[in-house]
């Protein structure tokens, strides 16, 4: 195509707006509602250009280059019609200072560089500097306003947790209505009332917190104005550094850029040109990260303890007493717990450590509540192959999505953005889980299933597809005959029964997988226990199987399917967390080395507990010795996200007291103890020694330092299948009078390390805390019970406390508290089971 | 008296229940379409009947649905526009009060040509009995066959929906009413794309006025060419011109299209009430420009209209007396676009706000000598730069009052 712009001939291919051609070319055109990967909205009306043959003035934002177009930007006719516009925007707007004579020089006259939340003009406004409005004001060159200013008088809105809300700098582009609408899927805000008065709003004027915000700070990061602002850095200056970095708060891996004033650090933003979140965070990263980071609650120095005190050491001193220590357990009396939070390069050094050192079987290899490594496992355990690495892009390309398990817009935000995609291009979506959650109301279909018998429903779904094309074309399989017996075993009333679920919708659900091209089954985490996550796993793998839909079994924590293919040779010996603390429960080990957050068992029976972590927790209050590591951001190793793909954290920030990287003090560690196989200086030489030996890893040297380079685990290609029989599930025990509740746990994701989000940051509890027991609004009627109210949860195992938080997404019947694997196992025990609420502590 | 098409059994008694409607010839029209003719044949009747739409753009309703991509394999919808928000204009619910089959039987016509299985009728929320009487002769029709699975056996499916509005002027534009029949806040939507394209829930989309669709049945019945002939200029057929004001006999007149606007006040209307000397007339819906009593010798029809710079609109003629402030004529106008500008685009939703500050400043009687300058600029700086039409809309009545009536207006701004 050839356009000519203001004269000017240029060559494109590919479809686009006029703005965007000229953005490209550097010819200016003002545009204050247009932004990029948001639908055109055309609503300034700052954008119009002329284009011959076109009738009037066109909106260059929306309109689409067409071969042969002539433009023309800058006619003296469209340059008066812009002023003339921005002069509108302006009577609605603060204006003095946009249009003051000085403006330029008014950082040596002004009285005051204090940030206001009444903000009169640009100077008190917190987005000083980093406003599109002014940058637009100073390119039209506007230097008078004719109409008296309109202030609207609005209260500016700061009651919820994050970010600000002040609509009198609003100049109404639309961004934040678009981006929460049509990226995030959730319309929190949008245009409320007409005329003069129209103005951006929750319904009926609601706090975020109670209109479904997530947090996410899209809205923040589009507002071109002061009228979104992020509290925390409200009244600083604009970032004068930035540093790419990947979050490590979740298994999304989303690239974000850290901002620094003068060195100090601001906080994160989401990256524009991520292939992974592409402009998207969510409020871990968007918000948390920050407050996690520079935490009052790192550990700066070693600690030893010492007269039942722990008291500052040197590491020399720290590592000296720790090998000493080690020295005098033989291999079995010791256990390490490492965690899919640190980096894939910390994960290999333990295990090496774990080997070739202590040379200990009792390293965690089994993932906890992970539908990856759950499904990796019952894939290795039954000599099963399948692709399990994907693209974000794979599931936009769905057409049918099959999703397992609670809330993605909490557990895998990025992954919903992915189904969105994959919705907005009309795919349907088939929820399946014990809660509703606010994803459900994007699906076609809800099965609403009873907790625990997920592997029968999808038996369920499995045994409709069998009957209904009488299964002849699977015969060959291995494994078939068997599988099919196994359901064959089971009538259709006792699955109806069981999961609650009727054969209708069931039939539905199997008929559009099978039918859509691309079908895929998401698997998201849950927590019901080993024994049934398990059995899901493998149910899920057997649809999989049969209904030809992919699988996409999601990963939770930052470096989960790193820590994953790392511990490769799963073998029946090796344990997850929670088995390693139920053998420490059982006095099994005289000595402990974690890295993970753990709650340490009373008699334990431990002579020794390292605790190395960044954060001060529960464990270090029988902690013997305390080695403080770098958060991941500190850090240049590296992480696998939940697609496979390999990121360089790249260490934006500098560590923090004597706080070292994981890899560093366990390698230090190492040559105490005597041994000669950790010459590492840098975690460059681990990624060079895990790519010649962990042939998934082949390419981890590449991923720094050039940025932009895609590079994924490799994958065995071969695809074998296999189908499992049905496992038969123990029944659940019944609700009684005396428990007449049931207890399901939710995977809780607000964490790193031993830093809980909700406990860390003040907002966050506010908008999801660690501490609630949520229940429904009828049942807190029953038990006479308040939003906010202590309680106790029993249950014939045991107890635990927490504060009632009503959710409309929680059935009757059933309370849900979070788990955190490690952290909560005193509340695993109960989980699936009936329970009692009482009042108070 | 003109022959009457649409109107000229209004005066049976309950002509809206669907026996008496039967009785007068309603359905047998129908019945003949669906059983011997074929959609396209519909459509070229239609066209060659030079019917304009009557909501207001006066765009040819048969070259409309030829838009309508024929062989794609998404649903169809027809949109009937009865939100009848244009002030002044009152005679959509004159046709649904007292012919509803009438329509529907143009509904029914209009889908069959067009190959659309599913209509709704967008009804204002104030036209709350009208609604009722619709979902009535719904009921009936169905009942008799003429709407629903298997219309009359010949295989055609329609089913017909009632939705009523919220109350916003701009919901009657043709893209912010499909957002608010999605359940949306009433929006305008960009264009393109056209909704005979992208339309209600992204499918094709046929939008029409409840009296151009009402005219569907006269066409089939009598042919194109006598129905071009009713018209007194090219366009087909008579319209309901809705009277109101300051005449004798206010009220809605089914007349040929190009009936002139003076024998259309003076004869039909009975002339000025009380003896009162004409001031000016608006002559199709608040939308469209002023004209002066020396203007008004003029051909109701779009193109006439257009060239005396003003337009037909929805044929809603508002007659004002010399007793009529013309500031009190501009405060209403001004407010009206103001109040319901959507607010999503600058010019419209800020200029409007601004020229009805200024405009009631005038009426307390603090105008400023600039701020008749100041309208117009303010009002030509909407003109064509909106996102909707109704930026025009508010702005080509305006500066067409202040042309016209600069003196008077002047003579309320003292200082
Ligand atoms: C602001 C605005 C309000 C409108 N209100 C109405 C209305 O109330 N009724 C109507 O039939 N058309 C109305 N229209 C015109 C419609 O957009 C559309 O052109 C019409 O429904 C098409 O039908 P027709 O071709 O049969 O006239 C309005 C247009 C605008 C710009
Ligand atoms: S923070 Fe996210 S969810 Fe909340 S209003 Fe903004 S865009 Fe919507
Ligand atoms: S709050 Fe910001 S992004 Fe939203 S409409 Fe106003 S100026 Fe635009
Ligand atoms: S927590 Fe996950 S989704 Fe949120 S910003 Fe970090 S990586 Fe992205
Ligand atoms: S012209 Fe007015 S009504 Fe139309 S989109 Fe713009 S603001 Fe809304
Ligand atoms: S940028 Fe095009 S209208 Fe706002």
């Amino acid at each position: 195509m050839r356009v000519n712009i203001d004269g000017r001939e240029i060559e494109t291919k590919h479809k686009k707006t006029i703005l965007e051609l000229a953005r490209e070319n550097d010819i200016y055109i003002p545009s204050l509602c247009d932004f990029k990967g948001l639908e055109p909205f055309s609503g300034c009306r700052l954008c119009l250009v002329k284009v011959e043959g076109m009738k009037g003035y066109v909106p260059s934002c929306s309109v689409f280059v067409k071969d042969g177009m002539k433009v023309k930007t800058k006619t003296s006719d469209i340059q008066k019609l812009r002023k003339n516009i921005l002069e509108l925007i302006l009577t609605e707007h603060p204006n003095a200072c946009l249009i003051c004579e000085e403006k330029e020089n008014c950082d040596e006259h002004k009285a005051t560089i204090r940030k206001v939340d009444e903000v009169t003009g640009c100077v008190l406004c917190p987005n000083n500097g980093r406003c599109e409005l002014q940058n637009v004001v100073r390119e039209v060159g506007l230097e008078k306003v004719r109409f008296p200013s309109f202030y609207r008088d609005i209260k500016v809105k700061k009651d919820d947790p994050f970010f600000d809300r002040n609509y009198n700098l609003c100049i109404l582009c639309g961004r934040c209505v678009r981006v929460c609408r049509d990226i995030r899927g959730l319309s929190v805000i949008t245009f409320v009332k007409r005329g003069a008065k129209t103005a951006v709003g929750t319904s009926f004027g609601r706090s975020l917190l109670d209109s479904g915000c997530q947090f996410c700070g899209a809205c923040v990061d589009v507002c071109p104005t002061g009228a979104l602002t992020e509290k925390a850095v409200k009244y600083d200056s604009p970032p004068d550094k930035k540093k790419d970095t990947v979050c490590p708060l979740c298994s999304m891996g989303c690239s974000l850029e850290f901002n620094f004033f003068k060195d100090k650090f601001l906080g994160a933003n989401p990256a524009g040109s991520s292939p992974v979140n592409s402009g998207q965070a969510c409020v871990r990263g968007r918000f948390a990260l920050r407050d996690v980071v520079r935490s009052e609650n790192r550990i700066r120095k070693p600690l030893i303890r010492k007269n039942n005190q722990l008291e500052e050491a040197t590491w020399e001193e720290a590592l000296d007493y720790a090998s000493e220590k080690i020295k005098k357990y033989k291999p079995d009396e010791m256990a390490v717990v490492t965690s899919p939070q640190l980096s894939c390069e910390d994960i290999f050094v333990f295990n090496k450590f774990a080997e070739k050192v202590l040379k200990t079987k009792h390293i965690n290899k089994k993932a906890e509540g992970s539908p990856l490594s759950l499904v990796s496992d019952a894939c290795r355990k039954n000599g099963i192959s399948l692709p399990m690495q994907f693209k974000l892009d794979d599931i936009s390309e769905l057409d049918a999505v099959f999703l397992m398990g609670g809330n993605l817009m909490e557990s895998a935000p990025i992954v919903w953005l992915s189904v969105l995609k994959a919705l907005d291009r009309g795919a349907d979506l088939i929820t399946a889980g014990f809660l509703e959650s606010p994803v459900d109301r994007y699906a076609s279909k809800k099965l609403r299933v009873t907790p625990g018998m997920e592997s029968y429903l999808l038996a369920f779904l499995s045994k409709c597809i069998l009957d209904d094309c009488g299964g002849k074309e699977f015969a060959a399989e291995k494994g078939f005959d068997e599988f099919r017996r196994s359901l064959d075993g089971i009538p259709y009333k006792y699955l109806e029964e069981s999961t609650g679920i009727s054969i209708e919708a069931v039939k539905q659900t199997a008929d559009i997988l099978r039918k859509r091209d691309k079908s895929g089954l998401i698997f998201a985490p849950q927590v019901i226990g080993r024994e049934r996550e398990e059995a899901a796993a493998e149910a899920l793998l057997n649809l999989a199987f049969l209904s030809d839909s992919r699988i996409f079994p999601l990963s939770v924590e930052g470096n989960h399917r790193g820590w994953d293919a790392i511990n490769k040779d799963f073998s029946e010996k090796t344990k997850s967390i929670s088995e390693i603390w139920n053998s420490i429960k059982k006095g099994q080990y005289k000595a402990l080395y974690t890295a993970a957050p753990l709650d340490i068992p009373e008699d334990d029976g431990l002579e020794l507990l390292i605790v190395q972590d960044s954060f001060t927790g529960d464990d270090l209050d029988k902690a013997d010795v305390v080695l403080p590591a770098c958060v991941l951001s500190e850090t240049d190793g590296s992480i696998v996200n939940t697609e496979g793909r390999i990121q360089g954290l790249r260490g934006p920030l500098d560590s923090l007291g004597d706080a070292k990287p994981d890899w560093e003090i366990v390698t230090k560690l190492a040559g105490r103890i005597g041994s000669k196989d950790f010459g590492y200086t840098t975690a460059g030489d681990i990624r060079k020694e895990m790519a010649r030996k962990l042939p998934r890893f082949k390419d981890i040297s590449q991923t720094l330092p050039k940025r932009g380079k895609e590079v994924f685990l490799k994958e065995d290609n071969e695809y074998r299948k296999k189908y499992i029989p049905l496992n038969p599930l123990n029944e659940l025990e019944k609700e009684t009078p005396q428990y007449p509740l049931r207890l399901v746990l939710e995977h809780g994701f607000d964490y790193y390390r031993n830093c809980l989000l909700s406990e860390e940051i003040a907002e966050f509890d506010l908008f999801r805390s660690k501490q609630w027991i949520k229940m429904n609004k009828r049942d807190t009627q029953k038990y006479e019970l308040k939003e906010g109210f202590p309680v106790t949860l029993k249950s014939k195992k045991g107890q635990f406390k927490g504060f009632v938080h009503i959710s409309e997404y929680v059935p009757e019947g059933i309370v849900t508290a979070y788990y955190i694997p490690g952290r909560d196992e005193n509340r695993a025990d109960l989980n699936l089971s009936p329970v009692k609420i009482t009042r108070g502590k | 008296m003109p022959e009457k098409i649409l109107t000229k059994d209004f005066d049976v008694k309950h002509l809206f229940k669907i026996d008496e409607y039967m009785k007068k010839g309603g359905y047998k029209t129908l019945t003949r379409v669906l059983k011997e003719l074929k959609p396209e044949d519909v459509m070229s009747e239609v066209k060659a009947a030079h019917l304009r739409g009557r909501g207001g753009a006066g765009f040819p309703a048969g070259v409309k649905w030829g838009f309508v991509p024929k062989d794609v394999d998404k649903p169809k919808y027809l949109c009937v526009n009865a939100d009848e928000g244009e002030p002044g204009t009152f005679k959509d619910r004159y046709i649904m009060t007292h012919n509803p089959h009438l329509l529907l039987e143009g509904i029914v016509m209009t889908c069959f040509a067009v190959g659309i299985h599913t209509a709704y009728i967008y009804i204002r929320g104030e036209y709350e009995n009208m609604a009722v009487r619709l979902e009535n002769a719904i009921s009936e029709a169905e009942a008799k066959g003429f709407i629903g699975k298997n219309i009359l056996k010949t295989g055609f499916d329609l089913n017909v929906t009632v939705h009523r509005g919220a109350g916003a002027y701009i919901c009657g534009e043709e893209t912010a009413l499909l957002e608010s029949l999605e359940g949306k806040r009433g929006n305008p939507r960009l264009k393109p794309p056209f909704p005979a394209a992208v339309g209600l829930f992204q499918n094709p989309t046929v939008i029409n006025n409840v009296e151009t669709l009402s005219n569907v049945p006269c066409i089939m019945e009598k042919g194109a060419d006598w129905f071009v002939k009713q018209g007194l200029s090219e366009d087909g057929g008579t319209r309901l011109f809705g009277v109101s004001g300051k005449v004798k006999k206010p009220g809605v007149y089914e007349l040929p299209v190009g009936t002139s606007l003076k024998e259309l006040v003076y004869t039909y209307a009975g002339g000025i009430k009380s003896g009162k000397k004409l001031k000016a007339v608006i002559p199709g819906g608040m939308s469209s420009p002023i004209l002066k009593p020396d203007e008004i010798d003029i051909s109701m029809d779009c193109a006439s209209l257009m060239k005396a710079d003003s337009m037909l609109g929805s044929g809603a003629v508002i007659v004002l007396d010399e007793d009529v402030p013309i500031i009190d004529v501009l405060r209403k106008v001004t407010q009206f676009y103001s109040h319901e500008s959507c607010g999503q685009c600058t010019p419209c939703r800020i200029g409007n706000s601004w020229i009805n500050k200024i405009v009631k400043r005038i009426y307390r009687g603090e105008g400023k000598k600039e701020d008749l300058d100041k309208i117009e600029k303010l009002a030509s700086n909407i003109l064509g730069r909106t996102l909707c039409p109704l930026g025009d809309a508010a702005a080509m009545p305006i500066l067409s009052i202040v042309k016209k009536f600069r003196k008077e207006l002047e003579s309320f701004i003292k200082g």
